[in-house]
């Protein structure tokens, strides 16, 4: 007989992941599809700490096992909006209330809908793992030591991230940015329930007419997101015009042919995609259009 | 509650009243409430959360059961088309469903029940578009969806007041 | 409007709506054994050896040594194996069923089962297969000279894909033997297609064969000849276990696997025209059967028999073949082989108007077919055939010319919108002299000495309403309350064998016979006994007769007729496009109750819909179908519904109750069309597949911007 655990507050969490094989879960819906026989679960979405959204002077905050729908209907925090576009394009509405930010980022499918966002937002990830005092002490005793890593850094391929056994994804931290333009778009079969083929998210930011920042990441198009702050910058500095920045993503995009799409069509998607995303912001930025919140 | 398996049970309320499901915390809730509990309103589609056949109304929000261990449902309360059915809520969607012939094979349906007492839950007067939203998680193979979208806004019209 | 045709509650609803109703899958299992199938992992290879591993108590293996009768299903012809033998021909070809208390127990067995193959040459491309199981031809008229005399000639040559009927309920069936007699109930659309082939592969006199059609929960064909394979399967299990019910409920992934499909298709057609008309067309239509043949026979003959469309052509040559390949056999999907022939006439008129500089829809109106013509195998249209009266109820609603107008001319902006129409038929009932020869349908009225009525015949309903709708005819014509006529699900112990729910023909043929067995059960009626009337089958005088041999005559008695407008929006960057209006005229005659009639056209149009865009199924290159879940399959769900409005158009037909004819296929047949020349003319380029793909979109948008 297997157990299963359903603790009450972080440090509980952290030590029985420390103790044992257990698999953390949060939405459940990506292990529940294939299930394991005997599988030792350790539930997290009961867990106070891993479910609040909120913000510092330069963050927003959000816990891991907050869900979509979470996201979607809260109030507190005024979340950017990309952010949001993408929730609503996750699945259906079943999903949107089980599934978590958290869930979505450990996953790390190339196709997860809301990465292309998150890497655009250079969102960090914070992790958590418990730190026994020392030996000889009531193994209770010790504290939680944390520690901090950009998504990009985090995700590492296809369903690999740098998240240790012993560790839980905590909090995802957005940091806080007037941009002026921002853009979502999800490729798909259907307009719901489905994978993408190519998902984008463009984001910029302009002040006085001058782009201070950008940032392009593609989604479905390569075994982790895609995003290339070189491009970015030389679009930023000036060195490379529309048809220069096409280019250069043409050659660095490498999509591949799957059941679900051909490389050939998400490579033109992606490209006319940034074609159609600096345009705006280039027009945006000429007639120096005022900041506001995207 | 820290540790459960199959002797601790897991308990949550179903229908309204507390139950303790003896199955490893690992089972599907769909499962447990077809196999378990015999309610087998709850149908089982395609075991992967896309077709919505399995909808259950958990606290009030719509999933699919059969995406869910039970262990990770304690103490929650789970509403299935057995216990829906005996509300007023359900006697008019009930008649909007009967009056547009919303049910072909039945299937679909009472996931489909559920997913609109959800809609309408969140959203008294909704939109042809949310109604669509609302729906876009439960298949629907035979009406193609039309008399679903209809049946949806009747009852919104008739039901004023009860959502 | 007819008071029969007024909407009622459907007799079933409020069981389905409560979550009552009972599918196959709601019984108790607890005394019940459950069965695994082990299939072949290889498209076409020999079976040299099979070892069971030692097996606990209350496990058990059944393959084609436990057959009791031949080891065969019976379906037109018998190939079909019931547990492959010798050989297997597809890659998830049953070879035996390992049979057991628990499921889990019975997966960790059967991964330890060992089977010996001897790899064969496979065939999954069609274009390489050797082997046709049918080959027909038929034509009128003198090719010769309509060639010899052409001002032009086309040659086009149309694909189109599979399409998975993706019911809702998975299918599954439950098989008990005893005291001699094998009782098998479960989800399917043919109890008496089951009740013989199970006979045949038991060895059992039709006396001690029952079956039972649980609720079902659709079909769409998918369920018409398959559940006799599985239910032979499940019933020599349970002939083994003696006593103890064997159950067999598929999961969608093996559902989506290994049962059939539409059969896909490539049909090159040959036109010639003279003074802007068509007078020749040479279809050679070829048809993936897959590795048995099933239904194959019968699906090719509705598909070449609609070959000419709704046209009238002079002189017709047609060929139609079934190849046998190594993948999945394919066979009933609503429509029946008349979605291929249709998309390939239709858009071969599409693109021949185009290449004459002539708006299609009025180049398909100079053709069309009238009351009186003749038919493409030398019958006739009998009845009146209102496909201009159609096109003008879809012209107005769509508002048709002035979009096409606008469309035509340049279009700037990323998006890119068009409009098409298509106009088609569905042969109402089963394929020439069926109906008269092979099904004999006997119904009965048993009328109960307090009043009450039930039917007894055995059709299924799988979601199309006929427990409603035979009931409203029986009760009107005996003019009692809908609720005192009952029809419950067929059991074959009750029932005669009134045919299968095949062929659009449930409502048009047993409804007729019903009606007219109320009539009679009227005339004798007697207050306080118990009575019976049975009702048999006669062919309609008018019918010229029908010879598969050379495919003459009336292959059907009368038609059902589509008219469908669909606009699209294409955006230019991603090649994603959106349906923003479907309009649809459809002549099913009488609607037996507006409702339930609409509700088959919506589904079945949206079915159509989906053949031509989101739904792609592919065998790899070895046999094998890679997209065998919703998540790799995609149907529309609510959110990909457009604007559709659809409307009855009523030619009553005269054999038919109160003017109905077979409805239920027909909205299908002709959609993917209509979807197809709006998207042609929102790219500006020509379409010969389906289903066409956002990635099919960009490629013709790149084209045409380089051109």
């Amino acid at each position: 007989m297997v157990n299963s655990y359903a603790p009450e507050n972080l440090s509980e969490a952290l030590r029985l992941l420390q103790a044992g094989k257990v698999t953390p879960y949060a939405g459940g819906t990506d292990i529940m599809v294939h299930p394991r026989a005997a599988a030792s679960y350790l539930f997290l979405r009961q867990l106070p700490e891993l479910g609040q959204i909120s913000a510092t002077e330069q963050f927003y905050v959000i816990g891991s096992t907050v869900t979509y729908q979470d996201l979607l209907t809260q109030t507190k925090v005024d979340l950017p909006d990309v952010l949001l576009q993408a929730c609503r394009k996750v699945a259906a509405p079943p999903i949107r209330n089980l599934g978590t930010l958290g869930g979505n980022i450990c996953n790390a499918s190339p196709a997860g809908d809301t990465l292309p966002v998150l890497y655009a937002l250079d969102a960090s990830v914070r992790l958590a793992r418990f730190e026994p005092a020392s030996v000889n002490v009531k193994d209770t005793d010790g504290s939680i030591s944390y520690r901090l890593l950009p998504l990009r850094q985090f995700i590492q391929g296809v369903r690999r991230t740098c998240r240790q056994p012993d560790e839980l994804l905590t909090e995802i931290l957005i940091p806080k940015v007037r941009y002026t333009l921002t853009e979502y778009e999800k490729i798909a079969a259907r307009k719901a329930q489905a994978i993408s083929k190519v998902s984008f998210c463009g984001a910029a930011a302009a002040e006085a007419g001058q782009l201070t920042r950008l940032a392009l990441a593609f989604g479905s198009v390569g075994v982790t997101v895609v995003r290339d702050s070189q491009i970015e910058t030389a679009i930023l500095n000036g060195d490379y015009d529309i048809a220069a920045a096409v280019k250069a993503y043409d050659q660095l995009l490498r999509p591949i042919t799957d059941q679900r799409s051909t490389a050939g069509y998400r490579r033109t998607v992606c490209l006319n995609l940034v074609r159609n995303f600096l345009t705006a912001v280039l027009a945006q930025t000429r007639s120096g259009a005022q900041v506001t919140d995207q | 509650m820290q540790m459960m398996n199959e002797q601790t049970g897991i308990p949550f309320i179903l229908n309204g009243r507390p139950v303790r499901s003896l199955s490893a915390p690992g089972t599907r809730l769909l499962e447990v409430l077809r196999d378990e509990f015999h309610l087998t309103g709850t149908k089982c589609g395609c075991k992967e959360g896309e077709c919505g056949a399995c909808s259950v109304l958990i606290n009030g929000r719509l999933v699919t059961s059969c995406l869910i261990a039970v262990g990770s449902i304690a103490q929650q309360a789970v509403l299935t088309i057995e216990g829906y059915r005996e509300t007023e809520r359900f006697a008019v969607l009930d008649a909007a469903f009967a009056d547009m012939a919303a049910v072909q094979c039945g299937f679909c349906t009472p996931g489909m029940v559920l997913a609109t007492e959800a809609l309408l839950s969140e959203h008294p007067h909704p939109s042809a578009e949310e109604i669509r939203q609302g729906l876009s998680g439960n298949l629907c193979r035979c009406t193609g969806y039309q008399a679903l979208i209809q049946a949806v806004r009747t009852a919104a019209q008739r039901g004023a007041g009860l959502w | 409007m007819m008071p029969i045709s007024q909407s009622v509650i459907k007799k079933d609803h409020l069981a389905k709506a409560c979550g009552q109703a009972m599918y196959v899958a709601d019984y108790d299992t607890t005394q019940m054994l459950q069965g695994l199938i082990l299939r072949s992992p290889h498209a076409h290879a020999k079976i040299l050896s099979m070892t069971y591993p030692p097996l606990p108590e209350g496990y058990f293996t059944v393959d084609y040594r436990d057959v009791p009768g031949i080891n065969e299903v019976h379906i037109v012809k018998d190939d079909t194996p019931v547990y492959a033998d010798a050989t297997v021909e597809y890659i998830g070809d049953p070879i035996m069923m390992l049979v057991g208390p628990d499921e889990r127990e019975l997966e960790r067995l059967l991964a330890q089962i060992e089977v010996n193959y001897e790899l064969l040459p496979a065939i999954i491309d069609v274009r390489d297969g050797d082997t046709a199981f049918f080959d027909y031809h038929f034509g009128k008229g003198d090719m010769d000279q309509a060639w010899a005399e052409a001002d032009q000639i086309f040659e086009e040559c149309f694909e189109t894909g599979y399409q998975e009927q993706a019911y809702l309920e998975p299918q599954g069936l439950i098989a008990d033997y005893n005291q001699g007699k094998i009782t098998v109930r479960g989800s399917m659309q043919c109890p008496y297609y089951v009740h013989g082939a199970l006979a045949k592969a038991l060895g059992l006199t039709p006396d001690k064969v029952r079956v039972i059609q649980d609720v079902t929960g659709g079909g769409f064909g998918g369920k018409e000849d398959y559940p006799s394979i599985l239910a032979c399967q499940v019933a020599v299990a349970a002939y083994k276990a003696k006593g103890q019910p064997v159950r067999v409920i598929f999961g969608r992934r093996e559902d989506m696997e290994f049962t059939s499909k539409r059969h896909p298709s490539r049909c090159t057609y040959k036109a010639a025209v003279k003074n802007g008309r068509v007078t020749a067309l040479d279809a050679d239509v070829i048809f993936n059967a897959g590795a048995y043949t099933t239904l194959s026979a019968v699906v090719l003959q509705r598909g070449i028999i609609a070959a000419s469309g709704v046209y009238d052509i002079p002189a017709l040559k047609v060929h139609g073949a079934a190849i046998k390949t190594n993948t999945v056999p394919n066979g009933a999907y609503r429509g029946f082989g008349a979605p291929q022939t249709f998309f390939a006439v239709e858009m071969l008129m599409e693109h021949i108007a185009n290449a004459l500089d002539e708006e299609p829809l009025a180049f398909k109106l100079r053709h069309m077919v009238r009351q009186g013509s003749v038919t493409s195998t030398g019958g006739r249209y009998h009845f009146p055939v209102p496909l201009p009266a159609m096109v003008d109820e879809v012209r107005k609603m769509s508002d048709f010319e002035q979009k096409r107008q606008v469309y035509a001319r340049q279009q700037t902006g990323t998006t890119r919108r068009g409009i098409g129409i298509s106009l088609w038929f569905h042969g109402a009932g089963f394929t020439g002299s069926g109906e008269r020869d092979i099904i004999k349908a006997v119904t009965r009225l048993h009328k109960l000495a307090d009043g009450r009525v039930e039917i007894l015949a055995s059709q299924s309903d799988i979601g199309q309403g006929i427990k409603t709708t035979l009931c409203k005819i029986v009760a009107n014509e005996l003019n009692l309350p809908l609720d005192q006529v009952s029809y419950d699900n067929p059991d074959t112990d009750r029932v005669p064998d009134s045919g299968p729910t095949v062929a659009s023909r449930s409502l048009m043929t047993v409804g007729e016979l019903l009606r007219r067995a109320a009539i009679r059960l009227r005339s004798q009626w007697q207050e306080g006994v118990e009575q019976t009337v049975e009702e048999h089958f006669k062919e309609p005088d008018f019918v010229i007769p029908f010879y598969i041999d050379k495919f003459q005559g009336d292959a059907y008695p009368t038609y059902a007729w589509g008219v469908c407008a669909v606009e699209v929006a294409v955006d230019t960057l991603t090649g994603v496009n959106e349906i923003t209006g479907t309009w649809a005229s459809f002549d099913v005659g009488t609607p037996i109750d507006l409702n339930i009639v609409i509700g088959q056209m919506e589904g079945g149009l949206l079915q159509g819909l989906g053949y031509a865009s989101m739904e792609q199924l592919a065998a790899d290159q070895k046999g094998r179908i890679r997209n065998h879940s919703f998540s790799d399959y995609i149907i529309p769900t609510a959110m990909d519904v457009p604007l559709m409005k659809v409307q009855l158009h009523v030619e009553a037909y005269p054999d038919g109750p109160y003017g109905a004819k077979g409805a239920g296929e027909l909205p299908l047949v002709g959609a993917a069309p209509a979807y197809m020349s709006a998207l042609e003319q929102a790219l500006a380029g020509p379409i010969n597949h389906i289903p066409f793909s956002a990635e099919d979109a960009l490629k013709l948008i790149r084209q045409s911007r380089r051109a």
